[in-house]
């Protein structure tokens, strides 16, 4: 169990904000830190993992203290075993992708765990190369391969998926959950991105200026309003055509596009690049198998 | 999308389906979900509630005789229509609000539509979603 | 037949210099590149001087230091029995001091083109700073490095106005190249000024053309260095 209960002063863009946040995270759970840039999602895991400090509060994992400013304990960040990947990846360039999870051996740990993260991650084919020959797809895998090398408990990710394509997004995604359940991480995860938080997460702490504005299931946060619909995905929409009184709305869900017909009044508000989402009764469709 | 407005008068439960009834006004509709009391907080009795379906699954029909298995019957009266060369766009009437059908034009030529008639709009329980009121 | 000792006098000065400012640099660069103190804009102008300084005013401050008559040349003399002034030692640090910018700054500015976050990963993966500093940070700097070492070296080969000051022109103590041109200029000597300056030029040519060729390879193979 994460509890967090912080106080910072920030400079942002707009001025002075306060950071000021508490929410506790269970053990194992997938939380997704989601708001505008600016609300505080980064400096909430930069102060988690010591990076950052805050002025007032306390931060306990599993009821060991790694911050309470009014003991003024603070865990230098090599001291709190926590998996962090950066937005940038920060792969050591002078390391090969092996000599970068090897880095990350603890003094006489087994290094069996390098063979299984490089299977795990399937990188053993590039595993002597140099970051700078790899595509931004396979930097964020070997990046969260490193993390994962000291078997930490806890998994934050800073937006790691915001600079690969979208298939390769999905693709991560997937490796993400994986060593998730695998390695029985706690992941927080900072995303922007609606659909990818329905994928993975438990549990969306929403910020605003700093504030927790909203917190709950990814259906408590963001689709409170169709309760009853089991039949529903969130997607973007691409393209909205009008044939007379009717609309026909296409929409991207994953890397399916599917069509969706909606009535004047329901396209006043959409527009095309909207993530919109998409519900129908459990009832309507129709199951079959695919043969190969 | 169609909206209206109720209060949940019964919930009967099966498995885990319910069959809902939601009093709009002075008629009753029925839904079906996949939920029960048990795993969703809003199937409570006088619970406000929305009912939401889609124009397209509204079917009219106009001095209907006869059995029929669609439960949700609203007795309305034409306030306008739209007419494109395969469908039709029907604005009801429905006690002090309005919702919309969808028909094709053959059935609407057939059904001799005309404002201010009478007609009854049905849905099937299965297409109607609810939603939380807020 | 020209007296070959300046010129090892030369090379020697400037290795010396070179390695020593090497030690020195790296963690200075290091300190003034992530330093969050307010103070640090101090320590930098200090070590950027040298650039603006004419040399002799360098030159002078150090030969008044280092002189026996003043404290500082005192207590070297009398504790240590070390006489800086007219010797190949103080011709050292005064060049260590003469060409600290020349190091320091290629290396700070190596280090500031670094993502933070290649040390705040390593931070993270339970590593401490000087283990960060030697694995993470140097490797990857090592063009700027290589661009301080030569620039240090060449900078110190040509060094002329300091030298004279601390060191004077003492055979094979302190007599380097650029004195010994001045010498052979002011005795008339002007085929053996010739020779010196030509073997200088030549040397500072090919060095230059060295590094230049390993630099540019290096950046085809390894574009983030």
């Amino acid at each position: 169990m994460i509890v967090f209960k912080i106080q910072k002063k920030l400079q942002s863009a707009s001025g002075e904000m306060l950071l000021n946040l508490d929410f506790e995270i269970k053990e194992n759970e997938f939380v997704t830190l989601y708001g505008a840039s600016g609300s505080g999602k980064t400096t909430t895991l930069r102060i988690l993992s010591g990076l950052s400090e805050a002025d007032k509060g306390i931060i306990t994992i599993h009821n060991e203290t790694w911050l309470d400013t009014d003991k003024k304990i603070q865990l230098p960040p090599q001291k709190r075993k926590i998996a962090y990947v950066f937005q940038d990846y920060a792969l050591f360039p002078n390391m090969s992708v092996r000599e970068n999870l090897s880095y990350a051996l603890e003094k006489g740990q087994d290094k069996t765990i390098i063979e299984e993260l490089l299977a795990l991650m399937e990188l053993e084919q590039l595993q002597h190369q140099k970051p700078a020959q790899l595509s931004g797809g396979q930097k964020q895998r070997v990046a969260l391969a490193r993390a994962l090398v000291r078997k930490p408990d806890i998994l934050l990710l800073d937006e790691p998926l915001s600079a690969v394509d979208h298939e390769m997004r999905l693709k991560l995604q997937d490796y993400i959950i994986q060593v998730h359940h695998k390695y029985k991480l706690t992941t927080i995860l900072v995303s922007h991105d609606i659909a990818e938080i329905y994928k993975m997460s438990d549990k969306v702490i929403v910020l605003e200026n700093g504030n927790i504005s909203k917190q709950g299931t990814p259906e408590q946060v963001f689709s409170s309003r169709l309760v009853s619909g089991k039949f529903q995905f969130v997607g973007e929409i691409l393209k909205i055509e009008k044939e007379n009184f009717i609309y026909i709305v296409v929409v991207l869900i994953g890397n399916n596009v599917v069509k969706i017909i909606a009535m004047e009044e329901e396209i006043k508000d959409l527009n095309i690049g909207n993530k919109v989402l998409i519900a129908s009764k459990a009832f309507n469709p129709i199951i079959t198998k695919i043969d190969l | 999308m169609n909206l209206l407005t109720g209060e949940i008068i019964a919930i009967k439960t099966e498995g885990s389906l319910s069959l809902v009834k939601v009093m709009v006004q002075d008629c009753a509709i029925t839904s079906i979900v996949i939920e029960t009391p048990e795993t969703a907080t809003y199937l409570r009795i006088d619970n406000k509630i929305k009912i939401v379906f889609k124009e397209t699954e509204v079917v009219l029909a106009k001095a209907f005789s006869g059995a029929i298995s669609l439960q949700n019957k609203l007795d309305c009266n034409v306030h306008s229509f739209e007419k494109g060369k395969l469908l039709c766009k029907i604005i009801l009437n429905f006690q002090n609000t309005k919702f919309a059908s969808v028909i094709t034009r053959n059935a609407f030529d057939q059904l001799d539509i005309k404002e201010n008639d009478l007609v009854q709009a049905m849905i099937k329980t299965n297409e109607i979603s609810l939603a939380t009121h807020d | 037949m020209i007296d070959f000792e300046p010129i090892y006098l030369t090379l020697k000065l400037a290795f010396c210099t070179t390695i020593i400012l090497l030690v020195l640099s790296l963690p200075l660069a290091y300190w003034l590149a992530y330093s969050k103190l307010k103070s640090k804009v101090i320590i930098e102008a200090i070590v950027s001087l040298p650039l603006v300084l004419p040399p002799s005013v360098l030159g002078f401050y150090l030969l008044l230091a280092f002189s026996p008559e003043n404290a500082f040349g005192k207590f070297l003399d009398q504790y240590f029995d070390i006489r800086l002034v007219f010797t190949f030692p103080g011709l050292v640090i005064a060049s260590v001091l003469y060409s600290l910018p020349f190091m320091v700054q290629p290396i700070q500015n190596g280090f500031k083109s670094l993502s933070k976050s290649l040390i705040e990963a390593s931070l993270l993966l339970g590593k401490s700073k000087t283990e960060t500093l030697i694995k993470v940070l140097i490797p990857n700097i090592k063009k700027a490095i290589l661009t301080g070492i030569v620039l240090t070296f060449a900078h110190t080969i040509g060094e002329f106005g300091v030298v004279l000051m601390v060191g004077g022109s003492i055979p094979s103590e302190t007599k380097v190249v650029s004195i010994a041109i001045y010498d052979e200029v002011q005795a008339m000597n002007y085929h053996n000024a010739n020779i010196y300056a030509g073997i200088l030029f030549a040397f500072a040519f090919v060095v230059l053309l060295c590094v230049y060729s390993i630099n540019h390879r290096f950046s085809q193979t390894n574009p983030l260095q």
